[in-house]
């Protein structure tokens, strides 16, 4: 289950622009890990590293830069996450210490991977997203304001406030640290009628198989 | 007049309940597992006890993304790090389970999305998903077929069910005939240099028209493995005759129960008087060959284009991402594409690796050699593939003309085969040019599989209507 989120007052990374795509989040070198969990060494690692798999920081990308080496938001353009529908994506935002990602949109199955782990994905319009990353890079330390229950944010205690989209439901979920697989678990009665009614109908949905263990 | 689309029988058929925002639990009938997002939920039910809810019979699995394409590769061999435990914990976990597992150097195995559909998994009508962003590929069969994460694949095995939020629906009505050596590939980056990669962020498309229904199997998977690029996760294609034809030759059921199945399936078809939330419409009469020139899909030309001067570009958000993707390309602004000058070349993916598009190259690699210095690389997509071709005689040709002739996998489309190409330039049969996508540096153009084997002769982006039939 992952943490709930509501509120958080953290460090912004402004990584401002379009079609930031998963495999930029995480290469295809980092995606062998055997395990769903250690992942945050692996973010950005096509451009973090000098060395690619040594490791050694590029002290040129920003997220290696005090305070961003610190940040918890990012933010960025359109259709972020857009690519590869790897869970890693997620994972190493996650496990290096992201909670919220910031975004003029979201690719779907980037979004879901989020929800799913906990991260907070915000849709904010073009102006706010080119307004709030220049506040950030002219004063990084003072932090974003993100309050999920209000659906607003601000940089720094006193900045203007900004509004961010958020589907109620998602909403829900990351406040509360629930599931839709719990939710699932409650409709499986429903959902095991209407899949054997399926395959009466249409017994063609039982081509083919193992003659192995049949669990249902 | 009201009508119910192709999309809302599917999803009706499988919608269990209501939830808010207009979301359903829906009941998944097949997953297709590859080693990276499949592995993770099945090595947790081994450790945990648990045992799966799906039966075998929804379930194929497939080691395809690490898996080496080598000619001598063993059953776990892997150029990624990690890569061999990685397949031989998914070959174990099904062993385990009792699922279907296709070893490498069986004709079953290949590209997940590829196999899946050659070995009669893929089924009209029905909800299928898979840890993978192009798993659109088979709704060109009229299954509802989508991308899910890992611990998506985790909630399947456990539930037959996903909580899934109904998309908004668009309509893409093809028209008119391609003209020689022009491919369902090139009306997809069409598509794309068009509308543009958020083309349908929140839609289901339902690819429909002349065009469609003229189009075999093949290139209308190809058609729909290109909607990932458009925004979305859902592509659809009403099953016809041309689907019914590649069903009856590879689902593993009786021929009385096939044709039950088609005459039910015959109904799936989007009604005359069904609406879309969006129509879009592209005659391809005057279609050209496309080429991607930028590190998006959208960033797209016809072969006898140039680069497009960022200035141009709209907002400044797009000039920007424009501006970048020139640097990364070493490219100029109005440069002719046909000028560009490629190292390496590749015809491979879930995207353009099926006997046909082995077929288009061949015909232009025939009797011909590729320019010295160019790398060129052709892994089938699947092993069925791979043998078919070698019966025709396509993979001597390939070889004359100094292609590697590789085993199946996803290979060098996401930079499988190790860093082979940093720094080069090249042209790829694939549905990718991100940066570094291919390997550190690696700029790659997007093409079909003609376009692909034209450019490799010449050692240049090249028409591919300038050699075909010229020898």
């Amino acid at each position: 289950m992952p943490n709930p989120i509501t509120r958080l007052h953290a460090v912004a990374l402004p990584l401002l622009r379009d079609n930031l795509d998963t495999d930029e989040l995480i290469p295809v070198s980092e995606n062998t890990r055997s395990s769903m969990s250690g992942w945050g060494d692996g973010l950005f690692a096509g451009r973090r590293y000098l060395d690619g798999a040594g490791h050694t920081p590029d002290p040129g990308f920003i997220l290696n830069q005090a305070p961003y080496d610190r940040a918890e938001i990012i933010v960025s353009g359109g259709n972020f996450g857009c690519g590869s529908s790897r869970e890693s994506a997620a994972w190493a935002l996650r496990d290096y210490g992201f909670k919220v990602v910031l975004a003029i949109s979201f690719n779907e199955t980037f979004k879901r991977n989020c929800i799913i782990n906990g991260l907070a994905p915000l849709a904010i319009s073009r102006d706010d997203a080119e307004r709030l990353a220049a506040n950030i890079g002219r004063d990084p330390q003072t932090g974003v304001f993100v309050d999920l229950e209000s659906g607003t944010l601000r940089h720094g205690e006193h900045g203007t406030e900004m509004k961010f989209q958020l589907d109620p439901f998602y909403g829900a979920l990351l406040m509360s640290g629930r599931t839709e697989d719990d939710m699932l678990g409650a409709l499986q009665p429903d959902i095991d009628r209407r899949r054997e009614a399926l395959v009466g109908a249409e017994p063609w949905l039982r081509s083919g198989g193992l003659a192995g263990p049949q669990s249902l | 007049m009201s009508g119910t689309t192709l999309f809302e029988k599917i999803w009706s058929a499988h919608q269990v309940g209501e939830l808010p925002g207009g979301r359903a639990a829906l009941v998944i009938d097949r997953m297709t597992l590859h080693e990276l997002s499949g592995g993770y939920a099945l090595r947790d039910m081994e450790t945990s006890g648990e045992r799966p809810h799906l039966r075998s019979d929804q379930i194929f699995a497939v080691a395809d993304h690490a898996m080496s394409t080598a000619p001598d590769r063993g059953p776990h061999d892997s150029l990624s790090p990690g890569g061999s435990a990685m397949i031989a914990s998914l070959e174990q976990s099904c062993r385990i389970f009792g699922y279907r597992y296709a070893p490498p150097d069986d004709e079953a195995h290949g590209i997940v999305h590829v196999a899946g559909p050659e070995q009669g998994f893929i089924l009209p009508g029905t909800t299928h998903v898979c840890g993978d962003s192009h798993t659109c590929t088979v709704g060109a069969f009229g299954a509802l077929a989508f991308a899910v994460g890992s611990t998506e694949v985790a909630t399947v095995l456990r539930r037959s069910a996903l909580i899934v939020q109904r998309p908004k629906t668009m309509r893409i009505t093809l028209t008119g005939q391609l003209g020689p050596q022009v491919f369902s590939k090139d009306v997809a980056l069409r598509l794309l240099a068009e509308h543009g990669v958020r083309l349908a962020l929140g839609y289901v498309i339902e690819f429909a028209g002349p065009l469609v229904e003229s189009l075999s199997m093949e290139a209308r998977m190809t058609l729909c493995n290109m909607a990932a690029e458009m925004g979305t996760r859902y592509a659809l294609i009403a099953p016809d005759d041309t689907t019914f034809d590649y069903l009856r030759r590879t689902v593993p059921a009786s021929p009385e129960m096939i044709e039950a199945a088609i005459l039910s399936w015959r109904g799936l078809g989007t009604d005359p008087g069904a609406t879309f939330d969006r129509e879009i419409a592209l005659d391809v009469g005057s279609l050209v060959p496309q080429v991607s020139w930028g590190t998006t899909p959208q960033h797209t030309v016809g072969v006898d284009g140039s680069v497009p001067d960022p200035v141009a570009a709209g907002d400044a958000g797009t000039q920007a991402g424009a501006e970048r993707a020139l640097r990364y390309m070493r490219l100029q602004p109005d440069q002719k594409l046909a000028s560009v000058p490629i190292d390496a070349a590749f015809i491979g993916s879930c995207t353009n690796a099926r006997l046909s598009d082995l077929r288009a190259a061949a015909a232009i690699l025939k009797g011909r050699k590729v320019a010295a210095g160019v790398r060129a690389m052709c892994t089938p997509g699947s092993m069925k593939i791979r043998a078919q071709a070698e019966t025709e005689g396509l993979d001597a040709v390939f070889k004359a003309a100094g292609f590697e002739w590789r085993k199946a996998g996803c290979s060098n489309c996401a930079g499988r085969e190790g860093p082979i190409w940093a720094d080069l330039r090249v042209i790829s049969s694939t549905n990718r040019n991100f940066e570094n996508r291919q390997g550190p540096g690696t700029r790659t153009h997007l093409a079909s599989p003609a376009t692909v084997a034209a450019s490799a002769i010449t050692g240049r982006i090249t028409d591919p209507r300038s050699l075909a039939g010229a020898i």
